[in-house]
């Protein structure tokens, strides 16, 4: 679709100063860039105010590589596209080693420039950290304060009580409480 | 982690399975707090829990200029009961599209168009539940798929039934294609064009998207051309598979392993033939398909080697000569003719296949092991055009009539129910004629 438009560059910048240069068809990857660029209010550098540099790296990474895609695809001939599982590994190995403090800032990102597909592959990793983890685990991992008094969470993980059952693991470690 | 903000929370809550989700409101007040909020929703999603629970077997009525709907009840024991209950779904704008009409569970689901919002965009799906006089409205599946327009043309929606009757999931199929790519003779193998199934699921309180329905290896992709017609009647959910007839297949999509599967019919049914009755049924968990053939008479279908790796194919059992159809007709001074096919409708069970005469409302029965054909009037209340009817359990034949105003009016046969003029529909079964 862009083949006829030369290559635009666009800039952003993110909150810790630094410059990044992108085609423009990447950034309109993200549809908060895309309704500013189309509405011509975007010649300078964009200001990304909560997004980090290494984030933000990470994002246009992630755009560069849907652009890619598209531009393969909507040929007629598209050797370049990918199925279900090529994608699916592909969104795992790009969120590969991302801890959750960068997840959350991920998240963060992708949900202020509107790019659903990141939004989806970090929504994905996130659901993945919590499986199989215990409250307090989750606690850690996500720095959430524990802010149940005792007796609350004593309630709470009662009225829950049958999610923690038939959990052998469980109820291993309560009986020897 | 506290700046995540609460819609990035609740998507990762609703990605969580039940138990998970239960465990992480353990973890603090604003996560209790969220999945609390979350499961309010589901609950109202999933009303069809609890004491207002419809019976199963509640039909509709739903006329199109006021949006009222009446339910009638049946009991197990045959008994016709109209219902005294009415239900009035909310009017405004709205504009029924009556083929949507489907039901599950003794829920009803319709899809309706806003004519305020002026754009075909504006579809919105209800869910109704008779006894506890709730309407639920939810937003057609908006596309998130990268393409550039998204055909709405063909909508058949389905309720399917869960395992676990505590949920509803609704099917609805789109047909998208690319902005200017192809036409429409580019069939379903073209990157442009693809055949989308989104499901509604009350235990999710979204559409899920399934992606592309996937194929199976055996379908000949390239035989797929832009052909969906309207469901001519309700989809069928059998063994965890929905299946629904089209012009020239038959469609199923497994629920569980989102498989999409088209088998071409045994015969051929031609596209335009819009009086041509073809039917689609279960019965001792297998699919038939019944249709008149030229002068053989009625014939029945079975589907074998469904639900195995194996291609399934059809294996024809038996017919109702077409000899035995004339000439009860001729004695009781019914209306038939073979080049008018779309006289009757039909349904088996066992070795009996029961034939209804739509505009003379008579129920034929034709044993096949007699070979005699006897002929049961219907109820009385029962007076317009076009009868159909589909049996649910081994025992229970379920018949309806779908009246000129689209109503809906089923009723029971039931063995044990003393029904004088119905007496003997069911007979000892003889499984062995079939399998």
């Amino acid at each position: 679709m862009s083949e006829s438009t030369e290559k635009k560059m666009v800039r952003l910048r993110s909150s810790d100063g630094e410059v990044f240069e992108v085609e423009e068809s990447v950034a309109k990857v993200a549809k908060t860039l895309q309704d500013m660029l189309e509405e011509d209010c975007a010649d300078a550098v964009i200001p990304i105010t909560c997004v980090r540099a290494p984030i933000l790296t990470k994002v246009i990474d992630y755009c560069k590589d849907q652009v890619m895609i598209s531009s393969s695809s909507s040929t007629t001939n598209n050797p370049n596209e990918r199925t279900e599982q090529e994608r699916k590994a592909w969104g795992q190995k790009f969120m590969e080693g991302v801890d959750s403090s960068t997840l959350c800032e991920l998240l963060v990102a992708s949900n202020f420039l509107n790019i659903e597909g990141l939004l989806n592959l970090g929504v994905d990793k996130m659901v993945s950290m919590i499986q199989g983890k215990y409250p307090q685990e989750i606690r850690d991992m996500f720095n959430v304060v524990n802010d149940f008094t005792p007796e609350e969470e004593e309630e709470i993980r009662n009225q829950n009580a049958w999610a923690f059952e038939r959990d052998p693991y469980y109820k291993k470690r309560s009986s020897s409480k | 982690m506290d700046d995540l903000p609460d819609e990035i929370w609740t998507e990762i809550f609703r990605r969580l399975p039940k138990r998970l989700r239960c465990k992480c409101r353990c973890v603090s007040k604003r996560w209790s707090n969220l999945i609390s909020k979350y499961s309010a929703r589901l609950n109202d999603l999933g009303f069809i829990l609890g004491e207002q629970a419809p019976k199963r077997d509640f039909s509709t009525e739903v006329s199109e200029e006021k949006c009222l709907a009446s339910f009638f009840r049946f009991d197990e024991k045959g008994g016709f009961t109209a219902d005294d209950r009415r239900f009035f779904f909310p009017t405004g704008d709205l504009e029924l599209e009556p083929d949507s009409l489907c039901s599950c569970s003794g829920l009803l689901f319709f899809r309706a168009n806003n004519l305020e919002l002026g754009s075909r965009n504006r579809v919105v799906y209800h869910v109704a539940n008779p006894v506890a006089k709730r309407t639920m409205v939810f937003a057609s599946y908006t596309p998130n798929h990268g393409y550039e327009y998204f055909g709405y043309g063909i909508v058949p929606a389905a309720a399917a039934e869960c395992s676990d009757e505590t949920c509803w999931r609704l099917v609805a199929l789109y047909y998208y294609f690319r902005n200017g790519a192809g036409g429409e003779d580019a069939g379903i193998s073209s990157p442009n064009h693809g055949l989308l199934l989104t499901i509604f699921d009350s235990t999710v309180g979204q559409w899920i998207e399934t992606k592309e329905a996937r194929f199976s290896e055996n379908d000949d992709k390239t035989t797929w051309k832009s052909e969906f017609t309207r469901l001519d009647a309700p989809a069928l959910y059998m063994n965890g598979t929905l299946h629904w007839l089209e012009s020239s297949s038959v469609n199923t999509l497994c629920l569980k392993t989102l498989l999409f599967r088209r088998i071409a019919l045994p015969t051929n049914r031609g596209i335009n033939t819009a009086g041509r009755r073809a039917l689609l049924w279960e019965s001792d968990g297998r699919l038939k398909y019944g249709q008149i053939r030229g002068t053989e008479g009625f014939c029945i279908w079975v589907l074998e080697g469904a639900g195995t790796s194996l291609h399934p194919r059809w294996r024809k059992t038996w017919h109702v000569p077409i000899d035995t159809l004339k000439s009860k007709a001729d004695a009781l001074g019914l209306f038939f003719a073979d080049n008018i096919i779309d006289a009757c409708y039909f349904v088996e069970d066992l070795h009996t296949v029961y034939i209804l005469m739509e505009r003379n409302r008579v129920l034929l029965s034709y044993d096949i092991l007699e070979e005699t054909m006897r002929e049961m009037p219907l109820p009385e209340k029962i007076s317009d055009l076009a009868i159909a009817w589909k049996p649910r359990r081994k025992k229970q034949l379920k018949c309806g009539a779908f009246t000129m105003s689209r109503a809906l009016v089923p009723w029971n046969f039931n063995a044990r129910a003393k029904l004088p003029n119905l007496v003997g529909i069911l007979r000892p079964t003889t499984e062995s004629l079939f399998l």
